[in-house]
């Protein structure tokens, strides 16, 4: 309805879509096309140059950081992509009383503001005498993990013809079988669509874990934190198009993992 | 029986699979915000924590009064000044998205479908990215010397640096880029749903594009634009990053100020009274949303 | 003009997409629907039909070509600026106001005045029976109900000519005889030109003053519903009003005015000449209650009775004609009774008076 039709044509709403797209990804180029930069000062062009990279690959502060963002990202992708999972299966096609309550509190942790998660995380480690390091970090990106895993899940699982495991069933498949052979096949891509996004939520996450990191659990995203602080060098350029470019790695993967089969 | 656990009746079954992931978020989401309810409610220990058994309000009084050396109680609006100047900046930053996200959304409905998941995919893809870099960004781009500044300068518009970086103005488009995605979605959602035909209605009935927008578009699209504005001003109310890095950690808002409580400070119940603040306002918001639209006009077709 | 024309098409051409996707909606279309009739536009879904009905309304732009009303061009006015009003088959009433305000609209839109648009809105609820229902949402209302509402808010505006998409497709079957007797009594009463889209063909022949049918982008025959009937004059309009047999035959030699037509073997039809002139091959369309069936040995199409359905009024016998001629329904009003004459397996003759036969060029 859209083209060529005079009719649909809003006065400025195509001007502000180009406006709002140029908006959202010109500070994403400047971003990667300066973190190229020879120049020592990090926004004045000269040449073209993957030194800054270099600089940082081999700073051991930054892959110390790289590697606890990875150790928790990947172990909190684990564990919130089992519960997810879990908690998907059980929410399917179930009409039971309090549902609405299990499902306001799996999203729980995308409603309640960042920074009071943080606070209240923190407050509870401290209370029960959890050392703050890995395993608090671990623990807290799991919480909202958990979410993010599972949106994707239900909404597979929502997709599906209800009648698969009924034919299954017909078919002298247990139910165990028809979990396995049926509805598991199908659901995967969801399920691996989730963890992906899980695991980018947890790699980028930097105010609770600012919060619940202890001296030795800094992740990569509260050591940029610092090194911004600090002020604009071509090494934070660096650093920053790096995890641009993961996350993007990853969403796009997820996309494309999600859309399987479909 | 081999498969006895799968054979238990469906309600038990549902139980053990929901069970695991709601319990984690009982005790590590639930508790915990309880928990902060309560310290709110303590005396501050003296070189930060908090005393467990001494129970207070001054947490909650302090927010509008300060102490002065014989003991009574003084107006201080500082905190106050602040909240508001949050506030003002999340409803800045909630217009200035809508604004914006409103007519993207409506662009992006009226393209072909083939066409609309690549744009929905170019709209989410920033919001995976992290927060931290996609601000540093912006100091590139705004400070003095950066590329806005040298742009405008070569161009002859401006004869002094711009000096917009770390002022309210920078925090409201850092806010804004942050959270542009959460308005265009919801919105884009809404109008996806929409029946054009009534928009034909419309104009078979006289309706002219404006009208047809205010009297038909507009209206069936408000749960969708409700839903954006919660989602926009929710994280720009409690946004840490962006005035940290854009606004120069003039404890600007909120976010910097409770941070400020557990680090600089050390006024544990302090923070965690400012937190449940916040918390009431975001959850006040959600009710009114939910009480408003959680059966509306325009899904009830 | 001697005559004065609601609306005048002339030489609609549409297309849609381009490249591999191009699809050619309407080609060359040519059409006069006079004021105060009630119009109908037929043919399968596919054909045309509901975008030139859009093209009229306003929701689409032709690529080519001219409509005119009252003899001034609208083609390229938008929706809003035309005195021309919609029932849409999914209705599209608006989910978010009332009945009454769904009614109002249009006028509100115009400018009338509040009290002006109330009585005119308490008018149509009249009109339509739904008094008492001004309150209801659409959400609230029956699909009848619903159909009512469409009708008052395209007909509060006093058009000047209505158009109606399908209107009738969604209501079961009592429903829709109702509201066919009830769009007509409307049309009479209001005096507005009704453009009336439907692939229903007994729906257009009950309620129509004229109808076009449509197929592939073509106007194929304009006609009063009798004329169509009686006298298609393509085998697809034959083929697509009411049922019909066609027969492929060779002319063989005239008669006086008739002429003799071959049809396979030694079977032969003699046709009324008047509406005969194509020569070599043609089709020989015959209604199934034109026929009659004799026993055999009369003078006619020889065969044996193949199937026999019993459908109350009627029988419908199915003869399969000898020396290949193919099959011939045979349509025969039960007078005497369930039983028929005749038994499966039967030898029959079925005999067709000449000016029965339609004679169609391929």
């Amino acid at each position: 309805m859209g083209g060529g039709n005079p009719l649909w044509r809003f006065v400025g709403v195509r001007p502000t879509a180009l406006f709002f797209f140029v908006y959202l990804y010109l500070p994403i180029i400047v971003l990667l096309v300066l973190s190229f930069n020879e120049n020592r000062t990090a926004t004045i062009w000269t040449t073209f140059s993957t030194q800054w990279y270099a600089v940082v690959l081999d700073n051991d502060n930054i892959m110390r950081a790289a590697r606890n963002s990875v150790i928790v990202a990947t172990s909190a992708t684990i564990i919130a992509t089992i519960l997810a999972t879990l908690a998907a299966l059980g929410m399917a096609r179930a009409r039971f009383r309090g549902q609405d309550a299990i499902s306001a509190t799996i999203a729980m942790p995308l409603v309640v503001p960042e920074i009071v998660t943080a606070v209240a995380t923190l407050l509870f480690f401290v209370l029960i005498g959890l050392k703050l390091g890995l395993l608090t970090v671990f623990l807290a990106h799991t919480v909202f993990c958990i979410p993010f895993a599972y949106l994707p899940i239900r909404a597979r699982l929502e997709g599906m013809d209800p009648a698969l495991p009924e034919a299954a069933a017909d078919l002298y498949a247990n139910e165990w079988q028809a979990f396995r052979r049926v509805i598991l096949p199908l659901l995967w891509p969801g399920v691996a669509s989730g963890a992906m996004l899980a695991f980018i939520i947890s790699l980028d996450d930097f105010v609770i874990t600012y919060f619940v990191a202890g001296a030795g659990a800094t992740t990569l995203p509260v050591y940029i934190f610092g090194m911004i602080r600090i002020g604009i060098t071509p090494e934070v350029n660096a650093i920053s198009a790096l995890m641009l470019l993961v996350s993007i790695l990853f969403v796009s993967l997820s996309y494309l993992v999600g859309r399987l089969r479909r | 029986m081999p498969m006895g656990w799968f054979r238990r009746s469906k309600t038990h079954r549902q139980m053990a699979l929901i069970g695991p992931a709601v319990l984690f978020l009982a005790v590590l989401m639930l508790i915990p915000i309880v928990l902060m309810g309560y310290v709110s409610f303590l005396e501050r220990g003296e070189f930060g924590g908090v005393r467990w058994s001494d129970h207070t309000v001054d947490a909650y009084v302090a927010f509008l009064f300060e102490r002065d050396f014989d003991g009574s109680l003084q107006l201080n609006t500082d905190y106050l000044q602040i909240f508001l100047r949050s506030f003002w900046l999340s409803i800045g930053t909630t217009v200035l998205t809508l604004l914006v996200g409103f007519p993207t959304a409506f662009y992006m409905a009226l393209q072909p479908p083939r066409y609309r998941n690549l744009l929905i995919f170019l709209v989410t893809i920033p919001f995976w990215t992290n927060l931290l870099v996609r601000n540093y960004a912006w100091i590139l781009l705004l400070r003095n010397g950066g590329l806005i500044d040298s742009a405008l300068a070569w161009l002859g518009l401006t004869d002094a640096p711009i000096s917009v970086l770390y002022t309210p103005f920078a925090v409201a488009i850092g806010l804004s880029y942050s959270y542009l995605p959460f308005m265009v979605l919801p919105i884009y959602a809404s109008l996806e749903k929409l029946d054009f035909r009534l928009v034909e209605a419309a104009f078979d009935l006289g309706a002219d594009r404006r009208r047809a927008l205010a009297r038909v578009i507009i209206p069936l699209a408000a749960p969708g634009i409700a839903a954006g504005c919660i989602l926009v001003f929710i994280p720009s109310l409690g946004a840490y990053v962006t005035p940290e890095l854009l606004g120069g950690g003039k404890s600007l808002m909120i976010g910097s100020l409770i941070q400020n409580q557990f680090g600089a400070a050390r006024n544990w119940p302090f923070g965690a009274a400012l937190a449940f603040a916040l918390l009431g306002i975001v959850l006040l918001a959600i009710v009114i949303y939910l009480l408003r639209f959680r059966r509306s006009p325009g899904e009830m077709t | 003009m001697s005559e004065s024309s609601g609306i005048a098409v002339r030489g609609i051409s549409k297309t849609f997409g381009s490249g591999a996707d191009r699809v050619q909606a309407l080609d060359n279309v040519s059409l006069d629907i006079r004021e105060n009739e009630f119009f109908t536009l037929l043919g399968p879904s596919g054909c045309g039909k509901t975008t030139l009905l859009r093209l009229i309304a306003g929701f689409e732009q032709p690529s080519a070509g001219d409509i005119l009303l009252d003899g001034v061009s609208i083609a390229h006015l938008p929706p809003f600026q035309r005195p021309v009003n919609t029932v849409f088959q999914s209705y599209a009433l608006f989910p978010h106001m009332t009945v009454a305000q769904n009614i109002a609209f249009g006028l509100e839109m115009q400018g009338m005045a509040r009290r002006q648009v109330d009585e005119r809105v308490a008018e149509m609820m009249t009109l339509v029976q739904l008094g008492g229902l001004e309150a209801r949402r659409p959400a609230q209302l029956s699909g009848g109900q619903q159909q009512r509402v469409a009708l008052a808010r395209a007909l509060a505006n006093h058009p000047k000519v209505l158009l109606l998409d399908e209107p009738l497709s969604a209501l079961d079957l009592k429903l829709r005889k109702e509201m066919q007797i009830e769009l007509k009594r409307l049309q009479l009463e209001s005096g507005i030109t009704f453009v009336f889209v439907t692939h229903d063909q007994e729906e257009a022949l009950t309620m129509s003053d004229r109808l076009a049918v449509m197929s592939d982008g073509h106007i194929l025959q304009i006609g009063a519903p009798a004329e169509i009937y009686e006298h298609p004059r393509h085998r697809f309009v034959a083929d697509f009003i009411g049922e019909i047999n066609l027969l492929d035959a060779t002319a063989a030699e005239p008669n006086g005015n008739r002429v003799r037509y071959r049809l396979g073997g030694s079977q032969t039809l003699l046709a009324e000449a008047a509406d005969a002139p194509p020569a070599g091959r043609v089709s020989l369309a015959i209604r199934p209650e034109r026929a009659s069936l004799e026993p055999a040995g009369e003078e006619g199409l020889a065969g044996a009775v193949e199937s026999i359905v019993y459908i109350g009024a009627d029988t419908v016998y199915r003869v399969a004609l000898a020396d290949g001629a193919g099959n011939f329904i045979v349509r025969v009003q039960n007078r005497a009774g369930a039983r028929g004459a005749f038994a499966i397996g039967d030898a029959v003759a079925v005999v067709v008076p000449p000016e029965a036969i339609q004679v169609l060029s391929d």
